[in-house]
């Protein structure tokens, strides 16, 4: 989950052209040369001047054959920009000499801090004829987040490395691994309203479909195998249809939670983020999947969104979000208080992916009264901790368990519907047990 | 790179060895050995991958090339270890920076090249000393306070730009 570049900050300064450089190795020569000189001369000894004569040759054959002022071309390529956690990547970096021959040139990339090399060289040291390309491969593996490929390093030397040209070529490349998601069969919701298309989800209006929803009076015109004849039959005279419930698709809202002080990092590293990553995933996937129409608002250090939309490129969109979604903080904010509600429509679902924080209460409490339906899904925080917990600190849990449970109560009197995700156990079966079926009237 | 390590202990040996003869024939036995021992050291740091001391030991070995005539050392072999010693000394840098890269392309001629350019130098190097030492001008007392001027105005020079660059 990193943003950042390998590239050493000590280097920024390097940043402009091509700069020729002296180094040390040549002040060093200089200098011993100079008090060979001025030995000789002091003691009045030829020898000693003549000692430096080699050096000299040595100073004058680097300075006649400095190196040309290199015309290099960069070119990086990636096998994939885009490709699940874990999955390995190759990396390929070309760079071609269209100048003068180079005797002697070091190229070295810099890989972003959070990548894992697995294999291959990232600096290579070779000499480049003119209109030659030297190439550099290596494979990286990476866990969810983007990152950002910035400048190689090509130094240049003399043909004896006295003086040194270096310069940072662009070769920016942006790599993101998208988290993993669990395949989930149905995500059964019922929001108040729904949208104009069919779909799978019941519409609480009569019309085509398969849900029976209720009985009327035969009108001309209905089909006769929609004749209730069991109810028919209590009347004298008088015939009853049965009356379905249309099935239309939803506008489905997802917030994903990624305010810095709900989420919780272990002393292994393991964010329990990355779980709720993982769950708003596969929930928009899953609804997705049975048509609906599926934004996402990931709320922490600013807000960002992708706006509601269908299928697969929709799909795209939000893991391509959730790749980049990182935790941060933001005094504006800290409270769920100030979602911005008007973001997803008017009785829509919002499913709410959130560890949840004691203060967040109120903000279910608003979304209810502007007549949202809302799923929370909730990866346990207490149980998340617990499990690197050593037995002294059982009281301690119980008393945080208590406060969850008492927390999440208060929410169900709200009428919102609670995934309380223990996340040591798999997320597909929990969701089938508890979001396979609709609750009628979209309470519970 | 096994021909420019093995390049790089012939050159460290020829200096080592050829500066303790010299002093040993001019009966500086102590100094010999001291020699000796600085080419030990400069071979274990070598040896170990150590970096840093290279620039310091060849100070050492070319003032005692330069003190090696003082004493009356035969000055041929004091050249020939100013030569061998700036050879171990260009080696010992360019194996660090080979060892430096992951990975190094030496079918390109790298290595090669590197060693013919060098080979070059200290065989015109060494020869130009040579004449020097066989011609032995006779430098007179304002050619002397020239060069002395000469070598001043330089170094103040370098170090204006040691300053710049330190900026």
């Amino acid at each position: 989950m990193s943003n950042g570049s390998g590239r050493p900050d000590a280097a920024e300064s390097n940043r402009s052209a091509y700069n020729t450089r002296l180094i040390g190795r040549f002040l060093a020569l200089a200098g011993l040369v100079y008090a060979l000189v001025l030995i000789g001369i002091v003691t009045q000894n030829g020898g000693a001047v003549a000692l430096a004569i080699p050096m000299v040759i040595y100073l004058a054959s680097n300075l006649i054959h400095r190196p040309p002022e290199p015309q290099l071309i960069v070119e990086r390529t990636l096998a994939q920009d885009v490709l699940k956690q874990g999955q390995a990547v190759e990396v390929t970096v070309r760079v071609t000499n269209e100048g003068d021959d180079l005797d002697e040139v070091t190229i070295e990339d810099f890989i972003p801090d959070g990548l894992q090399k697995i294999d291959g060289k990232t600096s290579l040291l070779t000499s480049l004829p003119r209109g030659e390309t030297a190439e550099i491969k290596y494979t990286v593996r990476g866990s969810r987040g983007s990152y950002f490929f910035q400048e190689v390093l090509v130094s240049v030397n003399d043909h004896l490395g006295i003086l040194r040209q270096r310069v940072w070529l662009p070769a920016r490349r942006r790599l993101l691994f998208v988290p993993e998601i669990t395949r989930l069969k149905r995500v059964a919701i019922r929001p108040r309203r729904t949208h104009g298309h069919f779909g799978p989800i019941p519409s609480r209006q009569y019309g085509p479909g398969v849900d029976f929803l209720g009985l009327r009076e035969y009108q001309l015109g209905d089909q006769r195998r929609w004749i209730n004849w069991r109810a028919s039959a209590h009347h004298d005279q008088r015939l009853f249809v049965n009356q379905f419930e249309q099935e239309r698709i939803a506008n489905v809202g997802i917030i994903l939670d990624a305010r810095q002080q709900s989420n919780l990092v272990l002393d292994t590293g393991e964010s329990i983020f990355e779980y709720s990553i993982q769950a708003t995933g596969s929930l928009s996937e899953a609804l997705l999947n049975d048509g609906n129409r599926v934004a996402l608002l990931i709320y922490g250090f600013g807000m960002e969104r992708v706006f509601p939309g269908y299928g697969k490129v929709q799909q795209e969109r939000i893991l391509y979000a959730l790749g980049r979604a990182r935790t941060g903080h933001n005094y504006a904010l800290e409270s769920l208080g100030n979602l911005p509600t008007r973001f997803f429509p008017a009785g829509s679902q919002i499913v709410m992916v959130s560890p949840l924080l004691n203060e967040d209460v109120p903000a279910f409490t608003r979304l209810r009264s502007n007549g949202y339906e809302i799923l929370l899904v909730s990866p346990d925080p207490v149980d998340f901790e617990a499990q690197r917990m050593n037995g002294d600190n059982q009281l301690a849990l119980r008393i945080a368990r208590i406060e969850r449970t008492l927390l999440l109560r208060k929410l169900q009197r709200l009428g919102v519907r609670i995934l309380d995700w223990k996340v040591n156990r798999p997320f597909a079966p929990l969701v089938r047990a508890t979001l396979s079926r609709a609750v009628p009237g979209g309470r519970r | 790179m096994i021909w420019i390590r093995r390049f790089f202990w012939l050159e460290l040996l020829i200096a080592a060895v050829s500066l303790a003869v010299g002093y040993a024939i001019s009966g500086w036995w102590i100094a010999s050995g001291v020699v000796i021992f600085l080419g030990a050291v400069w071979a274990a740091v070598r040896f170990r991958g150590g970096s840093g001391l290279e620039g310091l030991l060849l100070y050492l070995f070319l003032f005692a090339a330069a003190a090696g005539f003082w004493v009356g050392s035969p000055g041929w072999l004091m050249l020939l270890t100013s030569v061998a010693a700036l050879g171990a000394w260009d080696l010992d840098h360019f194996l660090q920076r080979l060892s430096e890269a992951e990975d190094i392309e030496f079918e390109t001629g790298l290595g090669r090249d590197h060693l013919k350019r060098l080979f070059l130098v200290q065989g015109i190097g060494f020869a130009a000393g040579f004449l020097a030492l066989i011609a032995r001008p006779k430098i007179g007392f304002w050619w002397a306070v020239l060069l002395v001027l000469l070598a001043v105005i330089g170094l103040s020079r370098i170090i204006a730009y040691v300053r710049r660059e330190a900026e």
